[in-house]
């Protein structure tokens, strides 16, 4: 299997053998691993990355893959309801893939921020139809995910102001349109890297 | 008293009354009454979402003479021509269902089935926390699948093979990747022409591959 121009030219359903497990390859995504071999566990093409001096070996068909939530993945949700303990969400991303069904998810007061937990005022930390960026504590419990925002890159990304006008994020506590400021927990999200011309 | 409307007429043919021209005024009393119940009792028993066909109607085929076939005629074929050993014809088509995460449909010789797969998603209410997938499988014979129409309420035999599919997919799918949800499958039956069990596996098969979940293997069913 080559790894400089020949990515991507092999084709492979669930269950087909891909290559050895050695110390140099380790099984990426769509892939598992069983009998010092690993096979392929999706239906696309394999693709082969080079990470440090290790080699990747994923499957992938450039859709995204499936993946729920767990411990440590930064989530993409909507705030559906919002209660003075907790705000419940609808989370609809985890990192970049889509989820085919939305699940739910709480954030609780003592996790929206890091600094005055107590004090928290959940109606000016989120409103319903806001888009907000957090992070999986646990799987909680059988309905809900736990979540956090508490963090500089967690929080509300997308709002808008009881007249429907777009907000723009203006501290990290307030939110502003051409009509009105408004209090939101604000996420300092980084832009993305662009190249200097 | 001459009931007018004909459809009162359809409903009290089973219902033996007389009426008698000295007792019309009883006649009003005890008529809808008994009219109501005969109807009560239709109701309970009637299927109103569908259009049935009259009562006591069954297809000509059952009136027909049984002829005694073996597996084998004379010269070592089956009855449609082909040999023991050799396979029917199959056709597969992935993505047919567009709500769905993944869908395919199967024809194996006249057996067509049609598989969706939804998920993995929120386990639905009542069930137990699990930190494995739960796969929820369910087979739907279609009432025209078969020569002698079948009732749509499932009865023991699709039980049997919605059972059995979820179990053969819980072997298959990676559960520990997908911890408290659940995978919903959903297989119609259009015709049922021998051998519905194994295309609906390799139905599944098809339809969890399109879905991009994760596998072991490739699953599909045969009989032997």
């Amino acid at each position: 299997m080559t790894t400089k121009s020949g990515n991507g030219h092999i084709t492979c359903v669930p269950g087909q053998r891909l290559c050895e497990a050695t110390s140099n390859h380790i099984a990426g995504e769509g892939t598992y691993t069983f009998n010092k071999y690993i096979y392929s566990s999706l239906a696309g093409q394999v693709i082969v990355t080079t990470k440090g001096d290790l080699q990747v070996v994923k499957v992938t068909l450039g859709r995204q893959g499936t993946v729920m939530p767990e411990a440590g993945s930064v989530v993409t949700c909507r705030v559906l309801e919002v209660n003075p303990n907790q705000a419940r969400v609808s989370i609809l991303c985890v990192g970049p893939n889509k989820l085919h069904t939305p699940v739910l998810g709480t954030v609780r007061k003592l996790n929206v921020r890091e600094h005055q937990v107590d004090l928290v005022e959940m109606y000016n930390c989120f409103r319903p139809d806001d888009i907000i960026i957090a992070i999986v504590l646990s799987l909680g419990d059988i309905r809900n995910y736990e979540l956090s925002t508490a963090g500089p890159g967690y929080g509300v990304v997308t709002a808008y102001c009881e007249d429907g006008h777009p907000l723009v994020p203006t501290s990290w506590t307030t939110m502003r349109c051409k009509c009105r400021t408004e209090k939101r927990k604000v996420a300092r999200v980084m832009p993305p890297k662009m190249s200097i011309v | 008293m001459r009931c007018s409307s004909s459809s009162i007429s359809y409903f009290a043919t089973n219902v033996p009354y007389t009426v008698d021209r000295t007792h019309e005024s009883w006649a009003l009393v005890l008529v809808p009454l008994i009219l109501m119940s005969s109807i009560l009792i239709r109701m309970a028993s009637r299927d109103l979402r569908r259009i049935i066909g009259p009562e006591k109607c069954m297809p000509y085929t059952v009136f027909q003479e049984k002829v005694e076939m073996s597996f084998l005629g004379h010269d070592g074929m089956r009855r449609d021509g082909r040999s023991a050993i050799d396979p029917r014809q199959v056709f597969m088509s992935v993505g047919i269902i567009s709500q769905a995460k993944g869908s395919s449909y199967l024809e194996v010789g006249n057996t067509k089935v049609c598989c969706g797969v939804y998920g993995p998603k929120d386990i639905q209410r009542g069930s137990d926390f699990k930190m494995t997938c739960q796969v929820f499988c369910e087979v739907k014979m279609a009432p025209f699948s078969c020569i002698v129409r079948k009732n749509p309420q499932p009865d023991k035999r699709v039980k049997e093979m919605s059972r059995q599919i979820k179990e053969a997919l819980e072997s298959v799918i990676v559960l520990e990747k997908f911890p408290k949800s659940q995978i919903d499958v959903f297989i119609t039956v259009i015709e049922d022409d021998g051998g519905a069990l194994s295309a609906c596996i390799t139905a599944a098969g098809l339809a969890l591959c399109q879905a991009n979940i994760d596998v072991y293997d490739f699953i599909i069913g045969a009989s032997v």
